[in-house]
């Protein structure tokens, strides 16, 4: 809970736990990438051909499906602070869906390359396209517990605490959105 | 409520055009490659400005944000020379 003569420092939207939690796990992304970009100046030919197995245009959709849910989700937040409990779960509601397109979408590209033979042990751009966009999702399947919680079991009492919570919930979801916007362009577009 | 479709518009419309670029102007070289880093950091502040409302937070988190991702991206910019 607030304290209001606590510095607001200490209070960013959703909490400083969550918001720790989000530098962390951005620094982690972000040294993994660097390390990836490393190894691919020194294996240019290598990484190029391999990334011309990526499909561009569905990584493309898939990081527009993350930024359409992440309109929702903080949406609902929006909804939630004006006591629009209703629209707020039906905004979460539609955040989960383009999530869950999401996931659809990465299951099907994933389907696609292990039915190439392009697997984890393929070649070191595929070692890190598996682990990077593996970990990644595995943070979003997360993110839509998180939020489906706060759908099905949180039903909205409106209290302080309560938007406090909901807050740090989508905070985590927007970092999944974060991590991604870093993780296409480098493993897809460059 | 606007101003998160704002957002969400300018959003799409760099992904659309980071995409594009990628697929169809590589021959521009360190052009095409220093406007889908400067689109991702763009987006990146997009996201958290406003759908994660830093904008009302504290100034230490309104410089952390901006340098942390400015900070991955310079050492991308660094690693792939």
């Amino acid at each position: 809970m607030n304290n209001s003569l606590a510095p607001r420092i200490l209070y960013p939207p959703g909490g400083l736990l969550i918001w720790l939690i989000i530098l962390l796990e951005v620094i982690t992304f972000g040294v993994a990438l660097i390390a990836f970009v490393w190894q691919r100046a020194d294996h240019l030919l290598q990484f190029q051909a391999s990334r011309d197995h990526l499909n561009v245009a569905l990584g493309t959709v898939n990081t527009i499906m993350l930024l359409i849910s992440g309109f929702f989700v903080a949406g609902a937040v929006h909804h939630a602070r004006q006591g629009l409990g209703h629209t707020s779960r039906q905004s979460l509601l539609a955040g989960i869906g383009g999530g869950a397109v999401f996931v659809f979408l990465k299951v099907l590209e994933y389907q696609d390359k292990l039915e190439a033979g392009l697997g984890l042990y393929y070649d070191r751009f595929f070692t890190f396209y598996w682990l990077l966009t593996g970990f990644h999702l595995v943070h979003v399947l997360v993110g839509l517990a998180i939020l489906g919680y706060f759908v099905l079991v949180r039903r909205g009492d409106g209290t302080p605490q309560q938007l406090e919570d909901l807050e740090a919930g989508a905070a985590f979801w927007h970092m999944c959105d974060l991590i991604w916007l870093l993780l296409f362009p480098v493993l897809y577009l460059m | 409520m606007r101003h998160l479709r704002i957002t969400l518009l300018v959003l799409i419309l760099l992904t659309l055009v980071a995409s594009f670029m990628a697929e169809n102007l590589a021959g521009l070289g360190w052009i095409t490659f220093m406007v889908i880093l400067g689109s991702a950091w763009l987006k990146f502040l997009g996201v958290a400005w406003y759908f994660m409302q830093i904008r009302q937070a504290h100034r230490f988190w309104k410089v952390v944000v901006p340098a942390l991702s400015g900070a991955i991206l310079a050492g991308v910019v660094l690693a792939a020379h």
